[in-house]
């Protein structure tokens, strides 16, 4: 089923989210750190919508 | 800042907005519950993504947001990742709220969950909450326009004048023409703050040496502002005490998830979607990246919510441009407690006061409608008096207590077995222990509000309905409703039928 399967990526980067800036990106000061990761989700995030309702269509 | 300057920023602000909400108004003027609180379920095009866009994002993004990253650097910005999260399941579950809005005519979220589980209580209890816990998402959009007012005048105009303002102006456009004003006037809103931001930050920044610049300096002077927990403000559980409720917002929410029931059709709803997610990653990032600005140029403010007004009242932006900044703010404050206003009022006479008394009629029910509005102004302006806590937290404590609506809302679409004893259970007492937990400083066993509330209303939810009478008929129809469209098959939607009042089931 199409809607569980982009739960799930919706709950894998969430997942991302949570766990890399508290663990293997703590110590990085710097723009490319925390930062560019949770920007680069919000994108992953877009396109994840982008993609569920590319067929949505007025009639 | 002059005094001057404001008022008369204010001034131009009303007369424009009020200019836009009375062309916005339909010749066959608001004079139905439809008309009045969701447009007839034709709103559509740029308006409706831009409206949208302003009701989510608000002023807490101008100022709460910058704010928050001036107190714990670029944690707020993966505190808004959960933001994106809830409009990314709202591109999943919004267009079977779409289709059981079209098909049965609701008008409110809750009215929705009443009929899905054949319970006027539930509708009660759901309308009730919603009042309870957006107060508070009200008064903060109040206290933006007060901290604004106050720190861009350094104090000549008080914190209550601004709240004060706000409110006046917020019941005046309600009634001009309902949700179709406020539409039209949060569109505007919305185009004039992201340009202003830019234009703001733009400023800032080229005045730091240049992002690169930026980043470095932050680095080598602050450099846990880079990173989480940072100065501590983000702590872990902190953290996931905040963005757990919110990974629901667009859903649990009414005044955005009532959103989705106007959409004019699917395509309109996809524009809307994806239009107010370009439109919030642009915003939060300059928010983010100005709130890193506020921090190298003005350290050691007081209040870290005054870090905008601050701003945009010293002398590193120029006056005009800090006034269309302060306008843009204003009315984007005002738009979304207009918006909640609104989606309270329509939930009080739709779900409180027709499901009391029997044979309402649609004309008694906007009345009501009407008459609530003013009220619900005066108990966010008492709530934003107290000046409780940071604007960003405020907005949590808010979107926490509304998560408990969560499991009975989705559970709505995707549980057969859900019961409305279920969703009673999981609504009141999960809201109950919220309001406890706030009570008694947002602490329970080490665990902040936010943890507890979504996990505990979906336990209850589940184990209650397990335990009560199987839904009959009519979750079947709405269920199947629900499932029939979705991803491009029948997306113009189904005919409206007449629903029958709810009679509960034996």
């Amino acid at each position: 089923m199409e809607g569980k399967k982009w739960f799930l990526v919706i709950g894998l980067i969430t997942a991302i989210g949570h766990w890399l800036p508290y663990t293997m990106l703590t110590d990085v000061h710097a723009w490319y750190g925390s930062f560019l990761l949770w920007l680069l989700l919000d994108v992953a995030l877009i396109f994840s919508a982008m993609m569920i309702t590319r067929n949505f269509e007025d009639s | 800042m002059s005094n001057s300057y404001i008022w008369w920023g204010i001034v131009a602000y009303v007369i424009v907005a009020l200019a836009v909400g009375y062309m916005s108004r339909e010749a066959s003027s608001a004079s139905s519950m439809s008309e009045f609180f969701i447009g007839n379920r034709k709103m559509k095009g740029m308006v409706a993504t831009l409206s949208y866009s302003a009701t989510i994002f608000s002023a807490f993004l101008m100022i709460g947001m910058v704010g928050l990253t001036y107190a714990g650097g670029v944690g707020a910005l993966g505190f808004e990742l959960a933001y994106f999260v809830s409009l990314a399941i709202v591109a999943l579950v919004g267009p079977k709220f779409w289709m059981v809005g079209k098909k049965y005519g609701y008008i409110t979220p809750s009215e929705m969950l009443g009929h899905r589980y054949n319970s006027k209580a539930l509708a009660f209890i759901a309308a009730g909450a919603a009042c309870v816990f957006l107060i508070p998402y009200s008064a903060v959009q109040l206290a933006g326009v007060g901290y604004l007012l106050q720190g861009m005048s350094d104090g000549a105009i008080s914190f209550t004048t601004g709240v004060i303002v706000a409110a006046v102006l917020a019941v005046v456009f309600a009634y001009v023409a309902g949700i179709r004003s406020v539409m039209w006037t949060d569109a505007l809103q919305a185009a004039v703050m992201i340009v202003g931001l830019v234009a703001v930050v733009g400023i800032v920044v080229s005045e730091i040496g240049g992002l690169g610049t930026l980043f470095d300096r932050v680095a080598a002077e602050q450099p846990k502002a880079l990173t989480v927990p940072g100065d501590g403000v983000f702590s872990f559980i902190t953290f996931i005490g905040i963005t757990i409720p919110w990974l629901f917002y667009a859903v649990a929410n009414p005044q955005v998830s009532q959103r989705l029931f106007m959409s004019a059709s699917l395509k309109s709803m996809r524009h809307t979607i994806i239009g107010s997610m370009l439109f919030g990653l642009v915003g939060i990032v300059l928010a983010v990246v100005l709130g890193l600005c506020v921090r190298l140029l003005i350290p050691g403010l007081e209040k870290a919510d005054l870090a905008t007004p601050v701003l945009l009242g010293s002398a590193h932006i120029p006056p005009f441009i800090g006034i269309v900044m302060m306008i843009a703010a204003v009315g984007a404050a005002v738009s979304t407690i207009d918006s909640i206003i609104l989606t309270l009022s329509s939930m009080v006479a739709r779900d409180i006061y027709a499901n009391t008394k029997a044979a309402s009629s649609e004309s008694a029910q906007l009345n009501i409608g009407k008459w609530v509005v003013p009220v619900i102004a005066i108990m966010a302006v008492v709530f934003a008096e107290l000046q409780l806590d940071l604007i960003a937290m405020l907005s949590v404590a808010s979107v926490t207590g509304l998560a408990v609506l969560v499991p009975a809302t989705l559970g709505a679409f995707y549980w057969k077995r859900g019961t409305a004893l279920g969703g009673i259970v999981s609504v009141v007492c999960t809201g109950i222990l919220v309001l406890f937990i706030y009570a008694n400083g947002n602490s329970l066993l080490g665990l902040p509000a936010g943890v507890w509330s979504l996990p505990l209303a979906s336990i209850l939810f589940v184990v209650v309905s397990l335990f009560s009478k199987k839904p009959g008929r009519i979750a079947d129809e709405f269920m199947a409703e629900a499932t029939r469209v979705r991803f491009g098959n029948d997306s113009a939607g189904p005919k409206a039928v007449t629903r029958p009042a709810l009679q509960e089931e034996a």
